[in-house]
């Protein structure tokens, strides 16, 4: 049913890309006399007459991509192996302008990266969008989650030169956590005059957490989970300085983990005195709350683009059974810098640097390992734009640390080690 | 300071005003065109930013803005978009693509001529286009920009 509707869709706007369909002329409107004297490159053939095509009232849009990677030690991905073809994200999504100031859409999403996969593809994102004002709308629904510069795109590819993102502020393994959330959100712009601009959002809300995103020991299994709430703010000013952007962003969130055990791990929890006896295996683990801090620094000039991101979390997290799950308040401080340049209309090179610290009190319990509490990676990545629909990207990281590495892949992980990446996504 | 040192920073700041100088010593090498019954007359360069990335939606009458944008191969839209947008075609490229995959916006229609911009304007109220500034406009109004 979806499929046929979608290949009628599909049908109805064959050119539907990110830059549409042509203008129309108006019914009963002569063709303007216009003709490109000179601005055509030389050689090039003369455009075709001016055509009557609608407005376009439904857009789709998708992205495939697929790639490789090799390690030198550890794994990153949790593939079971130090190479492989788990690289693999593709979306496609519908919208419309309902009005001249509603639009509503939603996108389909789907990925395997290693241990990190959808077993069917989820909505990434519905919901509707009216902007009332240029200083005011709403945004209803399944909504990205504005957080730094590049949250609300990081499932984006395309739209970034990096394969992986800074995983000290953008981790990967949070990414279906913190991509979106469910609720409302307002959003605006308000122009200072010769002070620039701000551009500001709001948000209130619940998180959807996939039952991965809490590691458990064997005997445990992840129940349910709670988001009771989320919310935030992101305000961004642009000074009067060309391609400058400063901003900061507020997260605080509270969370249920509801985990239940299995009797053989109940009955040794008993025996070891670490559970009352008649204790029922059910624990709860408490995030209430999480809150995060970031400021970003952006900037633009020419074919350089210049970012960096200071991240603080502030987990506060209690336990039913803290024999069983630690209770801690930790504080991790993530930061990078990037820089990237243009270095032919088709080629774009860049890389950064980035530096997560799992928490600057340098609590034993919450990393036991000596290089477990931190992880610097620093990234360099080439791009290729085929053409306006098809990219390449070869990307490589020297990671020093294991802090972001999932801990039940990696037993023994190396502290010094290397990732290459390589990736090709297509866009529509 | 060195002197050799003193001499390069002095080099690039004369070589940056004056590249600031020529740019606004000389118009714009597009003219941009409204509806003849819009009563605008002038637009400036931040109105035109904001239409054409889809941050403005209305005019100040409360008539939709309708952007329209010209084909890829036209050199004018690539000098249009450094001029008005700030940004190189990879630049604005990515803008889009996050606009699209974040279900923000998408891009203004696009036009396969010169001649399309003229009719699509003359054909919406609400619309704004622009064009070398060697091509017939027809009834299309050229509004100033500053």
């Amino acid at each position: 049913m979806v499929a046929a509707v979608l290949g009628g869709l599909l049908a109805a706007r064959a050119s539907a890309q990110p830059a549409p369909a042509t203008a129309p002329a108006a019914p009963g409107e002569p063709p303007a006399a216009a003709v490109p004297a000179q601005d055509p490159p030389a050689g090039a053939p003369a455009p075709p007459p001016p055509r009557a095509v609608l407005s376009p009232r439904v857009e789709i849009h998708g992205f495939v991509s697929e790639g490789a990677f090799v390690e030198t030690a550890n794994d990153y991905f949790g593939s079971t192996s130090r190479a492989g073809l788990e690289l693999f994200e593709a979306g496609i999504n519908l919208s419309t302008e309902v009005t001249d100031r509603l639009r509503a859409g939603l996108q389909l999403f789907t990925r395997d990266l290693g241990s990190i996969r959808d077993p069917s593809p989820r909505l990434d994102w519905a919901f509707l969008d009216y902007r009332w004002r240029r200083w005011l709308g709403v945004r209803a629904g399944i909504v990205k989650m504005p957080f730094g510069l590049y949250n609300e795109y990081a499932d984006i590819d395309a739209a970034r030169l990096p394969i992986l993102l800074p995983s000290s502020v953008y981790p990967i393994r949070d990414r279906d956590v913190l991509l979106s959330h469910t609720g409302f959100g307002l959003y605006g712009s308000y122009t200072l005059g010769r002070g620039g601009e701000l551009e500001y959002q709001a948000w209130l809300g619940t998180l959807t957490i996939p039952r991965t995103a809490l590691q458990l020991t064997g005997g445990a299994s992840l129940d349910s989970v709670n988001t009771r709430y989320v919310t935030g703010g992101q305000l961004f000013w642009r000074p009067p300085i060309d391609g400058l952007r400063l901003g900061a962003t507020f997260v605080r969130a509270s969370i249920d983990f509801h985990v239940g055990l299995d009797a053989a791990l109940v009955a040794a929890l008993v025996a070891a005195g670490l559970a009352p006896m008649g204790y029922d295996g059910k624990l709860l683990i408490a995030q209430r709350p999480v809150r995060f801090l970031v400021g970003s620094v952006e900037y633009i000039h020419g074919d350089w683009l210049f970012a960096a991101e200071y991240s603080r979390w502030l987990t506060h997290q209690r336990s039913s059974l803290p024999a069983l799950s630690p209770m801690f308040d930790r504080d991790s401080e993530k930061l990078y810098a990037m820089a990237t340049y243009r270095v032919a209309p088709a080629l774009e090179a860049g890389g950064y640097y980035s530096v997560f610290h799992l928490d600057v009190d340098d609590m034993p319990v919450a990393h036991p390992g000596p290089f477990d509490g931190f992880q610097r990676d620093l990234a360099a990545t080439l791009r290729l734009d085929v053409n306006d629909h098809w990219l390449w990207k070869l990307e490589a990281h020297f990671m020093d640390g294991t802090a972001s590495l999932p801990s039940e892949f990696n037993s023994h992980p190396d502290r010094y080690w290397g990732m290459f990446l390589l990736r090709t996504t297509v866009t529509f | 300071m060195r002197p050799g040192t003193l001499r390069f920073v002095v080099a690039a700041v004369v070589s940056w005003l004056g590249l600031v100088l020529a740019s606004a010593a000389g118009g714009p090498d597009y003219k941009v065109i409204v509806h003849p019954d819009n009563p605008v007359t002038e637009v400036d360069r931040a109105f035109l930013r904001d239409a054409y990335l889809r941050k403005a939606s209305v005019w100040d009458s409360g008539e939709p803005i309708r952007p329209i944008d010209l084909a890829a191969r036209f050199p004018v839209r690539e000098r249009f978009a450094q001029d008005v947008l700030r940004k190189n075609p990879s630049q604005l490229r990515n803008y889009w693509n996050q606009q699209i995959f974040s279900g923000k916006g998408v891009p203004p229609p696009e036009a396969d001529s010169p001649a399309s911009v003229v009719a699509y304007v003359l054909a919406n109220p609400g619309a704004i286009g622009y064009l070398p500034v060697d091509t017939d406009t027809g009834r299309a109004r050229v509004v100033g920009v500053k």
